[in-house]
């Protein structure tokens, strides 16, 4: 079925109309409200709208303090209908797509702005302690995981992936192709920030951040902020740029029982939240999985 | 560098066993299950009407890994206790990462000078 095909049946459908990109990286000097004001007004310069036309925003704090959703009031946006705070951690972007893409499509808003920002790197500081604070800030029985040396979340990811390759026999390199496709897609992506080829030899010779995960499995933790701009089919027929259409959501969180027989480190839920979203798009020629440390994309690709 | 543990009211009792030498853990009076100290409600059956009960300390690792920082070099890992529930800990007397299945016994400590936390050492290793 053609894509157009698809979008005939639809009396209404919700669109991406615009993106905003600030500077990412090592950028310092900035708060997370000041990186997410600039992407936002991006976006919607982008989309060929006015921050007046916006009636909705969500708002994704990193791990810095003080994005919220006075965002709002600095940016000077009035008679919001829809404004609130999103966080369902490495999920958040997805999420406020589809929050956003509902409220267009039942009439709670017009023109949504969602928007993601963090300055939580410090100078000379490493991306391992922009993580590690909210381990360090436990109390109670965690505090005592902590104190037994689980300092951040890169220790919960590491165990996760040391479960799934042993007990699927996953050797380290398929770890390695992740990193190495990855940055083969970034070579040729002027915003990117690593662009260096890179081999399987320098994947293994990359240090151990906590094994069995390198330092080329793990994220990089960045200062900056974007931006899109959800709206309807109809508004953006008149607007500047084509529309990226949204045809389906879904979330799925299985959840697992920390006790014998548990699937931690297993399972996703994106063999279910995958088979929601694609409800209405038959043909599925591009995939993308998001996953801050590479095994938790092997683990989305091996749900289906 | 290391993080002393911090008691809360919730987690009193089950610092105060430890200090006590026992490790406790959730037992519900409905079903019997047995679960981990930091649940709210019973896996089994969701009730909140929990008890404590002493843990065996025995147990064999489910996932391990290794933290190779300079300072403090540390094999962590997953322990799954004989009666069942899961535990973030250190593991102890082994430098290296240890094979799932690898049997392993309740040693409390109490880094930092903090409150006193359950790791396991490898059965059979050496005291350091
Ligand atoms: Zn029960």
């Amino acid at each position: 079925m053609s894509e157009n095909a698809v979008m005939m049946g639809r009396h209404r459908t919700a669109v991406i109309a615009g993106v905003g990109l600030t500077e990412v990286g090592k950028v310092y000097g900035r708060s997370a409200p000041s990186f997410a004001a600039e992407a936002v007004r991006r976006a919607v310069t982008d989309a060929g709208l006015d921050l007046c036309d916006v009636d909705g925003l969500l708002v994704n704090a990193g791990k810095s303090s003080g994005l919220d959703v006075t965002l709002a009031r600095r940016l000077g946006l009035r008679d919001l209908r829809m404004l609130c705070e999103v966080n369902a951690f490495g999920a958040s972007a997805g999420i406020m797509v589809a929050q956003a893409a509902g409220a267009v499509l039942t009439g709670g808003a017009d023109v949504v702005a969602c928007v993601f920002a963090d300055a939580s790197r410090q100078p000379g500081a490493s991306s391992g302690e922009a993580y590690r604070r909210t381990s360090l800030e436990a109390t109670g029985f965690r505090s005592a995981e902590t104190a037994s040396g689980f300092t951040s979340v890169t220790h919960r990811y590491a165990l996760a992936a040391s479960r799934y390759m042993q007990h699927y026999g996953i050797p380290q390199e398929h770890l390695g192709a992740v990193a190495l496709s990855q940055r083969a897609w970034a070579v040729d992506n002027p915003d990117a920030q690593m662009r260096t080829p890179l081999t399987m030899e320098d994947y293994h010779r990359s240090r151990w951040i906590v094994q069995p995960l390198h330092l080329l499995d793990c994220c990089l933790v960045s200062n900056g902020g974007a931006a899109v701009v959800v709206t309807t089919q109809a508004r953006a027929a008149v607007l500047r740029r084509p529309p990226v259409h949204v045809l389906g959501w879904g979330q799925a969180h299985p959840g697992y029982v920390l006790e014998r027989g548990s699937e931690f480190g297993l399972v996703t839920g994106a063999a279910a939240s995958g088979a929601a979203a694609m409800r209405s798009a038959r043909a599925v020629r591009l995939l993308h999985i998001h996953g801050t440390r590479h095994p938790r994309g092997l683990r989305g690709l091996s749900s289906r | 560098m290391t993080f002393p543990a911090l008691r809360d009211s919730v987690s009193a009792p089950w610092f105060d066993g430890l200090a006590r030498g026992v490790l406790l853990l959730h037992r519900c009076r409905e079903c019997g299950h047995v679960s981990r100290p930091d649940v709210a409600s019973c896996p089994a059956c969701r009730s909140d009407n929990l008890t404590w009960v002493p843990s065996r300390g025995t147990g064999c690792v489910v996932a391990a890994i290794l933290d190779p920082n300079p300072d403090d070099p540390v094999v962590l890992g997953l322990v799954e206790l004989d009666e069942g529930p899961w535990l973030h800990v250190r593991l102890l007397g082994t430098s290296e990462l240890v094979p799932v299945g690898t049997r392993v016994t309740l040693e409390i400590c109490r880094p930092g000078g903090g409150e006193p936390v359950p790791s396991f050492r490898i059965d059979g290793a050496e005291r350091t």
